[in-house]
């Protein structure tokens, strides 16, 4: 079979939804620019997207990082929020996918950040820190 | 009906014009629609989109130019017979081929659906473009050349003179497509892309 065109980039992507309890968009901002940073030295660059979207019933928030200079950009609003549903994915280049998984998730273990992840084909861990 | 496919590499800021776009348009009294795909099985777009107050129809898991072929062609089919819209946008993966996924929805025109235009606007990011250039060239050209617009976006990133040397390498591989130098998030730019769709 024709290769894909996310083959023929080199193209990996990881994602997944759930919830996040103890919310601080500092730490998760924190968060994503380590993964930026480990696909920085494991690929040589950033070429890809970091994202996720924060929502609760009133509010919400995506959160993007392309660039390690620019660092994670806001868009939208959550300030009165303890607690939102999200989804988060990295699609990037050049990288292993399982190593990028094992990478995602030291990042959110360094930064302590509580959250749920809904049932998925790659993950079934639960993180608590609270 | 008009449709039009933004193309261009993983956060390029297809999302961003995309909203714009849809939201000038809105403020024409148009109808719009929009479909979105992402690589994986979780989608981010989708929510973002909503957010705003569109309706996006979301294709997650696969790309629309490569495994979706069928998929595409029924979410287009749909979004045209629930909501007849006078414009349609497609917002492909950040590794497909626009030019695919145009082919895809020509594959059903006249059978199934009915469009004036089918137009694919290219984008691409002032900040990222020496570093695509130098180690992805293949397939960044690949997935531009067939654009019937370039859009030369994030230029509030870089100096003038910066963004007249990524606008001048463009215009020499790819003469004979329109240029247009834009900021997706101040909006600057975006009325000139308007003018040409
Ligand atoms: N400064 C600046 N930032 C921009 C511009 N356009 C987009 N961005 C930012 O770039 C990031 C990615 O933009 P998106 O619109 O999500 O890019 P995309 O092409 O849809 O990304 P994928 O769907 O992942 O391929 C976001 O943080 C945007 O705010 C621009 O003109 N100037
Ligand atoms: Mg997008």
């Amino acid at each position: 079979m024709d290769k894909t065109s996310i083959e023929i980039a080199g193209g990996v992507s990881i994602g997944f939804t759930g919830h996040i309890h103890c919310l601080d968009l500092e730490r998760i901002d924190s968060m994503m620019m380590e993964i930026g940073e480990w696909i920085e030295e494991e690929a040589g660059t950033l070429m890809g997207h970091i994202k996720m979207s924060l929502k609760t019933k009133e509010e919400g928030i995506t959160l993007n990082l392309t660039d390690l200079s620019t660092g994670v950009e806001h868009h939208g609003d959550l300030r009165n929020s303890k607690s939102a549903n999200f989804n988060f994915m990295v699609a990037t280049l050049d990288v292993d996918k399982s190593k990028l998984e094992r990478a995602i998730m030291d990042a959110i273990e360094h930064h302590e950040i509580c959250l749920d992840i809904d049932d998925s084909k790659c993950f079934h861990k639960h993180h608590h820190y609270e | 009906m008009n449709i039009y496919v933004l193309g261009g590499f993983l956060g390029s800021g297809k999302t961003t014009l995309l909203m714009k776009i849809a939201s000038m348009f809105s403020e024409r009294g148009k109808k719009v629609s929009i479909i979105v795909n992402e690589m994986g099985t979780i989608g981010v777009d989708g929510t973002t989109i909503k957010r705003q107050g569109y309706n996006a129809v979301e294709l997650p898991e696969g790309c629309i130019c490569c495994t979706l072929t069928g998929t595409l062609q029924k979410s287009v089919i749909q979004v045209v017979n629930d909501y007849y819209p006078d414009i349609l946008i497609i917002e492909p993966t950040g590794l497909a081929l626009p030019d695919k996924v145009k082919s895809i929805i020509e594959a059903i025109k006249g059978t199934s659906v009915e469009y004036d235009q089918l137009k694919i606007v290219g984008i691409l990011d002032c900040l990222r473009f020496d570093i695509f250039i130098t180690k992805k060239k293949d397939f960044y050209l690949k997935q531009l050349m067939h654009s019937d617009v370039l859009v030369v976006n994030k230029k509030d990133l870089v100096s003038e003179k910066k963004l007249q040397s990524i606008v001048g390498q463009v215009s020499e591989m790819f003469p004979n497509i329109k240029i247009i130098s834009m900021s997706a998030t101040s909006g600057d730019g975006v009325l000139e892309i308007l003018e040409v769709l």
